[in-house]
């Protein structure tokens, strides 16, 4: 079969893992790290980590969580790779997923030959006000959080412009929840694994309105890791890998008054043309998409500005079931955010981890048919940084 | 630095006395002094102006989860207003709830702030 996108792939991912997602009782965010890398390693035995993997990249988001900075070697002395590179890379709920794009420059550039780059976030320990002012710290400080602005408050601002120009309702938005909800039941490592109704998400009490408790993703402990090499010595490890064929980055100014758009996150535009043009690619090529849904009505926005439907549609393709599991374009089969859980610095890694899934038909109840192509799409704060990959079943 | 240049330290001062201060630049456009240069076009040519505080509500949310600093308040309005000259702000709207919706002529106001500790900068309030 002719392969669609770039013949060459940027490089391959070999193996992923996973930690549970949820309330992760006693556990410390290099501990959960670890419960994902030593999937990753049990998955591949033809890798010895010690001696292949030159670098460790950590998607972490709030140090302030842990009271910990410099906190990825404590993340590779976890699975035995203290001797090797490693990094910390933040930019909030993108954070995992930058740490991809920076490890396959690495490679690109002829540094590094196979790399290990995951995400671990330990939040449940904090009560609830504190995790939202530690949450909130993605917004920015002088302008926003100081005159009261919460990371939900934001988006909220953002769904009510949706709602006034182009007529989305809470009742779409809440259908994203259910959605997402749905595919998470059917996700053994997910935080919430009860199918919600309709009805209860809308009858859920307000965070932010027009966001209510079920808009929002909820605090959890997890980690999410993928092992990436260059694409010769793929095979030297496993015949089952995938192709990472295009990566983009895109930011917007992170003071939200500052922005040409309220109704798009220009960061995602950014983004997704970077990650189109690498890959060769188009969105009609997309056979899934792993999206950022922190709230959901960052779901809709989403397809809009990664062009699964036009500008101010995508409330209406909600409607039409267009992004279910059995839909034209199933979009966060993984559960997503919402269903799933949110560890902020993992979420990048665990969209690429279900991309790998899918990819590689390891993908158990959720599976869908032989895709060829999917795409992720992490974001940072509200609109602030995105980072978005496309990838190919070898 | 841009020769005029009003920094987040000395708007907030100003606001503190009364005075809303924006910046204009070579190009017209009018900014809240966030960053030392023009978000829009990068000029580093700022002129620093008076803003009038008056300007219409875009959008608004009710805050029912807020960080710690904000929990005496709760629930309350965020509002995001469009100034008479172009530029927006956020702040907490203090109005009866039925008035506020899309469109509203509010005006910028300030709560003072707490003057030890870092920062001193009042709060925003956004009045009818």
């Amino acid at each position: 079969m002719l392969k669609i996108g770039r013949t060459r792939p940027l490089a391959c991912i070999i193996s992923a893992g996973s930690s549970k997602y949820g309330k992760r009782e006693g556990l410390y965010a290099r501990e959960i790290f670890a419960e994902a890398a030593y999937e990753a390693f049990d998955r591949c035995p033809n890798l010895d980590p010690q001696r292949d993997i030159d670098s460790v990249y950590v998607g972490q988001a709030y140090e302030s969580l842990e009271h910990q900075a410099n906190i990825s070697p404590g993340f590779a002395a976890s699975i035995g790779l203290q001797k090797k590179p490693t990094v910390r890379v933040e930019s909030v709920s993108s954070s995992s997923a930058t740490a991809l794009r920076h490890a396959i420059f690495g490679i690109l550039g002829g540094m590094y030959d196979t790399v290990l780059i995951g995400g671990s976030e330990k939040m449940t320990h904090r009560s609830v006000g504190e995790a939202i002012e530690i949450i909130s710290m993605a917004a920015d400080f002088p302008f926003e959080q100081w005159q009261g602005a919460t990371l939900p408050g934001l988006c909220a601002l953002v769904a009510r412009e949706h709602m006034h120009h182009y007529g989305t309702t809470e009742e779409q938005m809440a259908k994203v929840a259910v959605k997402n909800h749905r595919n998470a039941a059917d996700n053994p490592k997910a935080q919430f694994q009860k199918v919600i109704t309709l009805e209860e998400v809308l009858s859920s009490r307000i965070v932010a309105s027009p966001l209510k408790l079920y808009d929002c993703s909820a605090i959890t402990d997890g980690a999410s890791c993928v092992i990436i090499c260059k694409p010769e010595i793929a095979r030297r490890y496993t015949d089952n890998f995938v192709e990472i064929i295009g990566t983009g980055e895109g930011s917007d100014t992170e003071i939200i008054m500052e922005r040409e758009s309220m109704t798009s996150f220009l960061s995602t535009k950014r983004a997704s043309e970077g990650a189109y043009s690498t890959a060769k690619v188009k969105p009609k090529d997309l056979d899934f998409a792993e999206v950022h849904d922190a709230f959901t009505i960052n779901e809709i926005i989403a397809y809009e500005d990664l062009g699964f439907c036009k500008k101010g549609e995508g409330g209406k393709m909600v409607d039409q079931g267009t992004f279910e599991r059995d839909g034209k374009l199933p979009v966060n089969t993984s559960g997503g955010l919402k269903g799933k859980g949110h560890p902020v610095g993992a979420s990048g890694a665990a969209q690429v981890y279900e991309a790998y899934l899918q990819l590689t038909d390891q993908a158990g109840k959720r599976q869908i048919q032989s895709p060829q192509i999917g795409l992720t799409h992490a974001m940072g704060g509200a609109g602030v940084n995105v980072v978005s990959h496309i990838f190919r079943r070898h | 630095m841009p020769t005029d240049y009003i920094g987040i330290e000395a708007f907030y001062k100003s606001l503190d006395e009364g005075v809303l201060l924006g910046v204009r630049c070579r190009n017209g456009h009018v900014m809240i002094p966030t960053k030392p240069a023009c978000t829009r076009c990068n000029s580093r040519e700022l002129k620093s102006i008076k803003l009038s505080g008056k300007g219409k509500l875009l959008s608004y949310t009710e805050i029912f989860t807020p960080a710690r600093e904000y929990e005496k308040y709760a629930p309350y309005f965020l509002g995001l207003i469009e100034l008479e000259e172009g530029c927006r702000l956020l702040g907490r709207i203090i109005a009866p709830r039925d008035s506020i919706r899309r469109g509203v002529n509010l005006k910028v106001g300030i709560e003072p702030s707490q003057k030890e500790g870092w920062p001193t900068w009042p709060k925003i309030v956004l009045r009818l």
